[in-house]
């Protein structure tokens, strides 16, 4: 998160404390060994048909379109024929509805899941956000079964995500304020903790530990990260709508921002386990076997500086990208990032490690990380 | 009585030096939010880059959300406690500037931001529409706030053999974590020798550079000399060691986000 916004938070939330905001992780074991954690349980688990990487593996389309942002905001018409033009690639169906309707369908509740953390400047646009709502609805999905969601709604509600702007659709965070700006509730409990569900935990064996002012985001400490109930319960599948970041020499797309943004107590993961959480939490049924689509968003992007806006840093990459194999959008992206890397000279070359999350969901039979094995379709409007 | 005249003119010039910077030149900007940081709570209004400022000495941020002619922008202020602090925190924050240093001041116009150095203070004014615009009126909101004539610009010393524009060309650092986020192999050389300054230049298109270093005090110049490689000394006078070097790659990093 962004400290900006998680300060911005705690001045709304009423906490005045000025305690250090650090979060302390500390590993139960010796350097260089990496940390214990239960993928081993996960793995047994059995998959189903909508399980990663769903029907489509290996399989990229990616939809270039020079003239998507017009003045500098993306163009929502432009959006629009994009994800088009990518669904019917991907599927192959006759047309826009049944190409949908292959991931969806009217009994579902949808979760879409954007990426708000870097407020208005590098947000998941509302261009293709409000494009693909508009083609759900013309597949017949219920504007009532669809809720944009994120872990915080102070991030969503900054970067435009708000009731006003989607009428009739459930706007939601994990990690929420009552009406007075408070994350604590009059018994004392942070609201978010009645959003985790403690039946479904990722666990690592590097301990949380958060002083009073960063506690709200991480809803609770120790060696458990906890789902969020809007995966485990509000929603029957989800589409990631991520946005094209980099991560220092790696990328933040879509494993990122599934597996960052869907379990609680994460600062002690960014460490020593960074590329594993991306990975592994995506392994997990709330995920795995829920996110039936992804759609990239790099009709605006960053190439360094992320995951947060350094406005520097920010390019157009005009283009959007859809998949169901959410590690194979991955590697096509992260081949565009670093392209673009070299290009502007950030890095001369691919550094060691920098593809490892991608590796590691390949071996969780998640996706294909493997650039050969790829299928990817490029189309130009 | 001439004291009195330069007191009142002084106290005059605060006045209005105070108005310029906060009320006076508003009147067709609407303020939706202003908040101001001082010191350590700057921890209050970003990432891990609040250190990044207070290793410059940062000692005040007046941030700004605005809307000026139907465009919104963020004005950042920082006060610095020199020009060459607020050049240095500037250094590290601009990137390939589309335009740099036209303004009077020392400034880089990005896709998104116009920032700029005005006198002993780091000016970011960030327009999130991207338009033509917003490029436009982010100079005149710069205006608006700070007077950009150059008279106060920072002094780049002469040794570096450096004319305009500055900006993108020369990086100044104040502490280690300047100096490690710009070289990793400077940072090595530089482990454990307290400094009051570098001024670095990247060689463009090449891995080699040069750096004037300011070490805290003349123990600490002879401490260097001694690690140095007699091929990389450039020049030495008694406070300050003018060397080049090569730059290596660093490893693999997913960057700083903390939550």
């Amino acid at each position: 998160m962004k400290r900006r916004n998680f300060f911005r938070s705690i001045a709304l939330g009423g906490v005045s404390a000025a305690l250090a905001p650090m979060a302390k992780a500390s590993s139960t074991f010796q350097a260089k060994q990496k940390p214990i954690t239960n993928i081993d349980q996960i793995r047994s688990i059995p998959r189903n048909e909508k399980s990663m990487p769903g029907k489509y593996p290996g399989k990229v389309v990616k939809t270039n379109c020079p003239a998507c942002i017009v003045d500098g905001k993306p163009s929502e018409t432009a959006a629009y024929k994009m994800l088009e033009a990518g669904m019917l690639e991907l599927t192959g169906a006759e047309n826009l509805n049944a190409a949908w309707l292959r991931f969806v369908g009217p009994e579902d509740v949808i979760g879409l899941k954007v990426n708000p953390i870097a407020g208005k400047l590098l947000s998941t646009t509302h261009a293709v956000t409000q494009s693909v709502i508009k083609q759900l609805e013309e597949a017949g999905i219920p504007r009532k079964n669809l809720l944009i969601w994120d872990r915080r709604e102070v991030d969503l509600r900054e970067s435009g995500f708000t009731a006003e702007n989607y009428p009739g659709i459930r706007i939601i965070g994990t990690e929420y304020q009552d009406e007075n700006g408070s994350y604590i509730d009059p018994a004392g409990k942070y609201y978010g903790e009645n959003r985790i569900d403690k039946n479904h935990r990722f666990h690592a064996a590097v301990n949380g530990e958060y002083d009073a002012y960063t506690m709200p985001y991480m809803i609770n400490g120790g060696e458990d990260s906890f789902f969020s109930k809007i995966c485990t319960e509000m929603v029957t599948k989800i589409i990631n709508i991520p946005v094209m970041k980099n991560a220092g020499s790696s990328i933040t797309v879509c494993m990122k921002n599934l597996g960052f943004g869907a379990i609680s107590n994460t600062a002690r993961l960014h460490k020593e386990l960074w590329h594993e959480t991306c990975a592994y939490v995506c392994a997990f049924p709330p995920l795995r076997d829920k996110v039936v689509l992804n759609i990239v968003d790099g009709l605006k992007g960053c190439f360094d500086g992320g995951p947060e806006a350094n406005p520097q840093f920010i390019c157009q990459y005009n283009t959007l990208m859809v998949g169901s194999d959410a590690v194979a959008l991955d590697s096509v992206c992260f081949d565009v990032i670093l392209a673009k890397r070299i290009e502007e000279g950030i890095q001369k070359e691919e550094r060691p490690g920098s593809r490892l999350f991608m590796e590691l969901a390949q071996e969780l039979k998640l996706g294909v990380a493997d650039r050969e094995k790829i299928e990817l379709k490029e189309i130009n409007l | 009585m001439g004291g009195l005249l330069m007191r009142n003119w002084l106290l005059s010039y605060l006045f209005l030096a105070c108005l310029s910077f906060s009320s006076l030149a508003q009147e067709d900007v609407q303020v939706k939010r202003e908040r101001v940081f001082t010191g350590s709570g700057l921890y209050g209004f970003m990432n891990g880059g609040a250190e990044q400022f207070l290793e410059y000495g940062v000692s005040r941020l007046t941030a700004r959300d605005i809307v000026y002619k139907g465009e919104e922008y963020a004005v950042e202020i920082y006060e610095m406690p020199s020009a060459e602090d607020a050049f240095g925190i500037y250094s590290l924050h601009i990137f390939k500037c589309q335009r740099a240093d036209t303004l009077g001041c020392i400034d880089c116009l990005s896709p998104y931001q116009l920032q700029a150095v005005v006198g002993d203070k780091y000016v970011s004014v960030v327009f999130p529409s991207g338009t033509q615009a917003g490029q436009r009126g982010a100079d005149e909101v710069l205006r608006k706030y700070l007077p950009v004539g150059g008279e106060n610009n920072p002094r780049i010393p002469d040794i570096l053999g450096l004319s305009a524009p500055y900006s993108g060309n020369v990086k100044y650092l104040r502490g280690p974590i300047g100096i490690s986020g710009v070289s990793t192999s400077l940072s090595k050389l530089l482990a454990e020798c307290p400094i009051k300054a570098v001024w670095f230049l990247q060689e463009k298109g090449t891995d080699s550079y040069r750096a004037l270093i300011y070490p805290k005090n003349s123990s600490d110049v002879k401490r260097l000399l001694d690690r140095l490689p007699s091929s990389s000394l450039l020049e030495q006078g008694e406070d300050f060691l003018y060397i080049k070097g090569m730059e290596e790659e660093t490893g693999d990093d997913h960057g700083d986000f903390g939550f």
